[in-house]
């Protein structure tokens, strides 16, 4: 930007600060009352056709009959999904019958000695990205990880550049001193000159 | 009747909110202080007025009077007394009054005790204050009326939702409503140094005050919705990233940030710019927090029903977001540190930077995995979400980066390079923290934990304790110091003590989120008589009993439980309840808190007709308790730093000012 140049002054605090905060603020706005508009609008998952339910304790029955590693793949999937009629937990906290259902399907494929990969692409897309917990690491959402990551990396940068960078010495002894000092005096003369002058009005 | 005086006593309210505000403008333009003082007297009536309307409510709230539609919504001829005392809070419109009243009463507080010679930026403070308050007045009468009259008038109401009918719903609201309303102080100073020019003789005194009251609440808040959560919803935790926690938790992180940027303030001069930014974030998330639960934007299990007062929230952030910015861009350059041309070294200081860094960071993290459900419909159209496992994969780093900081931080000097105990304290009490580590281990049964956990486990309990004996040399070496007088050093340490007590309580809360990743879990069905065993505990089940207990019906479990050499440890009892004006089965905890586990049980299911088949889910949530006991850590290290009359009390830049008229 040529207007806002390297100097910190107050001018070009006073616009870097303006213009970071107007595109904040825009930002903040639309995303804020999209989603107050949003809001009713959330969005419904496609429901599984009704079927009974197994129960909590039935799955734990059928879970111990499984291997260790298909234990540890069933957990972790079970947690890896979210319950779609909960707010905040996975289908492993909840008791209601859609996780139920989910965690039962889950169950018969990791019998069925599908991978990791296999079953979370049967779940997406039947139910769309929506049923993770967390955003995906590709595309766009890469962001949401990249920000953090970039975050702790640059930080500790940012903080060298501000408080940490050896800032140039005036040289205080030497040859190049008595420039230095040279032209701070004639600068003080000629504004007391200045002064002089203009001090009788 | 007294519902109309009540709503009157709010429009006064807010006319003399909006006085008040425009008064103290032009006070502070004119520099003149007698309409300074008519700005004060109008706040001081709002503070006068809002209390009588809040004791009106509650009034009418223990006259069950049913003509008011708030009082029908949220209590019953049922409800005992002291929830028909928090029934004032227990839904939007009341605890949208809690808010304002508490907003109002720390306004008056603040106008009635600042330092004497920090009068000349009262104006400012006063106009900040009153204008937050003009526009929740406005909320109260429109949008948000407590006192909107009902006709023809109910013989009973509709109840309390079951799941507020706790102790808890008569602290936890208050307390964190006070943490939040509180840091309008700082804010209103922030904006005040910001508008004067620079930071004045007693700005870092109040403002150091007032955030500590305002911490001190807040972590006390905090945790106890996590306490309340635990021990009441059912899932064996106690805090689920859900929006609404992460929006308290970031004001209690600007909060943190501010306390540590006011002691760079205090010894050097520094960091003025960051205070007054971290005032303003805290303040402006605080709201963000109300935003997000009473517009339904994000979902939430703390969502208030959807109302139409979402979209003035959001006016209102936007508003104060653009003000507070606006003031910062033309005034910030204005604030110069005490010494520009300091040189930044291995210091203390430099930790401290670092410690902000820290806090900041993680902030923003908790924000980014907040607003993202609707950035992300924005942009995609697809509402994303963002549940415990994004915070999670992050948090461990930064408890492991704060521990680092917190340690390093405390040993190291204001300007200078030297640490107390150098490398060989550092290193001899990693060796000293092998001992309490294995200690900690073997009676914490950390081995049980799978290997890549064991080792990540064993780390941070080293971590923890390294950093515990850390502190305590540091607080030794003072002491030693002052030749062991102990009562002196009392005396004149308080800030010192309540910043180790605190540190303290970080530390012992680190030890005891790390049980989480230890936990064991068990779901089983039992028949009356059978018996089953998890982790060296034997549970016995006693088939289904019925208990009634104030106004609900309580299905029990009664698990006897025994240890592995057949002593009886005691009875606990999950059960299930169902209250009159509900449908659904409520969740009662089953819990026997240990020091080292806790064991808890829920009853998930169960054969309502024979009474004798039922479900169980049993937990055992390691050192749970060891977050319950640094709540009180916190909270104290914070009251003891509060209670200081010393510190701060000597600002490094001293800026006088006077009135003119």
């Amino acid at each position: 930007m040529g207007f806002i140049k390297a100097v910190p002054t107050a001018r070009n605090t006073f616009l870097k600060t303006l213009l970071g905060s107007l595109l904040a603020g825009l930002l903040g706005l639309t995303c804020g009352l999209w989603g107050t508009q949003a809001a009713q609008r959330e969005p419904q998952s496609a429901l599984p056709s009704v079927q009974q339910s197994p129960s909590r304790a039935e799955i734990a029955a059928e879970t111990q009959s499984l291997s260790p590693e298909q234990q540890k793949l069933f957990s972790e999937l079970a947690e890896a999904l979210r319950c779609p009629t909960c707010t905040g937990l996975s289908v492993a906290q909840s008791d209601t019958p859609f996780s139920l259902q989910i965690r039962q399907a889950v169950l018969e494929q990791v019998k069925q000695g599908k991978t990791r990969t296999q079953i979370m692409d049967f779940f997406t897309e039947r139910y769309g990205l929506w049923i993770l917990r967390e955003p995906p690491a590709s595309g766009l959402h890469l962001f949401a990880w990249l920000i953090p990551l970039l975050l702790f990396i640059g930080g500790p940068f940012g903080l060298w550049l501000v408080f940490w960078r050896k800032r140039q010495q005036l040289p205080s002894t030497g040859i190049r001193a008595t420039a230095v000092i040279l032209n701070e005096f004639n600068q003080e003369l000629a504004r007391l000159r200045v002064l002089k002058n203009t001090g009788g009005q | 009747m007294l519902a109309d005086y009540g709503f009157l006593l709010l429009l006064f309210c807010c006319i003399t909110s909006v006085y008040g505000t425009l008064a103290a403008l032009f006070a502070a333009r004119w520099r003149h202080r007698r309409l300074y003082r008519s700005a004060r007297m109008a706040a001081l009536a709002t503070g006068g007025l809002c209390l009588a309307a809040a004791i009106l409510l509650w009034v009418l709230l223990f006259q069950r009077d049913y003509g008011v539609a708030y009082i029908y919504k949220n209590s019953s001829n049922d409800l005992p007394l002291a929830y028909t005392f928090s029934a004032f809070w227990s839904s939007l419109e009341g605890s949208h009054f809690l808010w304002t009243l508490l907003l109002t009463v720390y306004s008056t507080i603040a106008h009635l005790s600042y330092a004497k010679d920090n009068e000349h930026i009262m104006p400012y403070v006063s106009a900040s204050l009153q204008a937050i308050a003009a526009w929740m007045f406005y909320l109260s009468i429109s949008y948000s009326d407590p006192f909107i009259l009902q006709f023809p008038r109910a013989a009973n109401g509709l109840g309390m939702n079951a799941l507020l009918q706790n102790p808890y719903m008569m602290i936890h609201p208050p307390t964190l409503f006070t943490g939040y309303t509180a840091l309008a102080i700082p804010f209103a100073y922030a904006l005040a140094a910001l508008a004067y020019g620079d930071i004045t003789e007693g700005w870092l005194r109040t403002v150091r005050a007032w955030t500590l009251f305002a911490w001190s609440c807040l972590t006390f808040g905090i945790f106890l919705g996590g306490r309340w959560a635990y021990v009441e919803l059912g899932w064996a935790g106690y805090w689920a990233w859900d929006p609404v926690e992460n929006s308290s938790f970031m004001p209690w992180l600007f909060a943190t940030g501010l306390l540590h940027a006011l002691v760079v303030q205090d010894k050097l001069g520094h960091l003025k710019k960051l205070s007054i930014s971290l005032a303003i974030l805290a303040f402006f998330f605080s709201y963000f927090g109300t935003f997000i639960t009473r517009s339904g934007v994000i979902s939430s299990v703390h969502s208030f029903a959807q109302s139409p007062i979402g979209p003035n929230y959001l006016i209102f952030l936007a508003a104060l977001g653009g003000v507070s910015l606006l003031l910062y861009a033309l005034r910030a350059p204005a604030i110069l540190p005490a010494d520009s041309q300091k040189m930044w070294g291995f210091s203390k200081e430099s930790a401290l930077v670092v410690t902000q860094f820290l806090i900041i960071t993680f902030a923003l993290i908790i924000f980014i995995g907040t607003v993202y459900p609707i950035v992300s419909e924005a942009l995609t159209g697809v509402r994303f979400n963002v549940q415990a496992p994004y915070f999670n994969a992050f948090a461990p780093y930064l408890g492991f980066a704060f521990t680092l900081a917190i340690t390093l931080g405390n040993l190291l000097r204001f300007n200078s390079g030297k640490m107390v105990g150098g490398k060989k304290l550092l290193l001899g009490a990693m060796l000293l923290a092998t001992g309490p580590t294995l200690i900690f281990a073997c009676k914490g049964d950390v081995f049980r934990s799978s290997p890549k956990e064991l080792y990540l486990q064993l780390l941070g309990i080293q971590l923890c304790f390294w950093a515990i004996l850390c502190l305590s040399y540091d607080c030794l070496q003072r002491l030693r110091n002052l030749h062991w007088q102990i009562r002196l050093f009392c005396q004149r340490n308080l800030a010192y003590l309540g910043a180790f007590v605190a540190h303290l309580g970080v530390m012992v809360a680190l030890l005891g989120f790390l049980g989480n990743y230890r936990g064991l879990e068990k779901t089983i069905t039992l028949d009356k008589g059978e018996s089953t065993t998890l982790y060296d505990y034997q549970f016995t089940f006693k088939g289904i009993a019925l208990e009634v207990q104030d106004n609900a019906l309580l299905y029990t479990a009664p698990l006897a439980v025994t240890s592995r050499n057949g002593e009886v440890l005691g009875t606990i009892l999950p059960a299930r309840a169902k209250y009159p004006t509900k449908q659904e089965l409520f969740h009662e905890v089953g819990l026997l808190g240990g020091f080292w586990h806790d064991i808890y049980a829920v009853l998930a299911d169960f054969n309502s007709e024979t009474q004798t088949r039922a479900t169980l889910q049993i937990f055992i949530n390691p050192t749970v308790r060891l977050v319950w006991i640094s709540i009180y850590l916190l909270v104290a290290g914070g009251l003891l730093c509060l209670a200081d009359r010393v510190r701060g009390r000597k600002s490094r830049d001293v800026l006088g000012g006077s009135w003119d008229l």
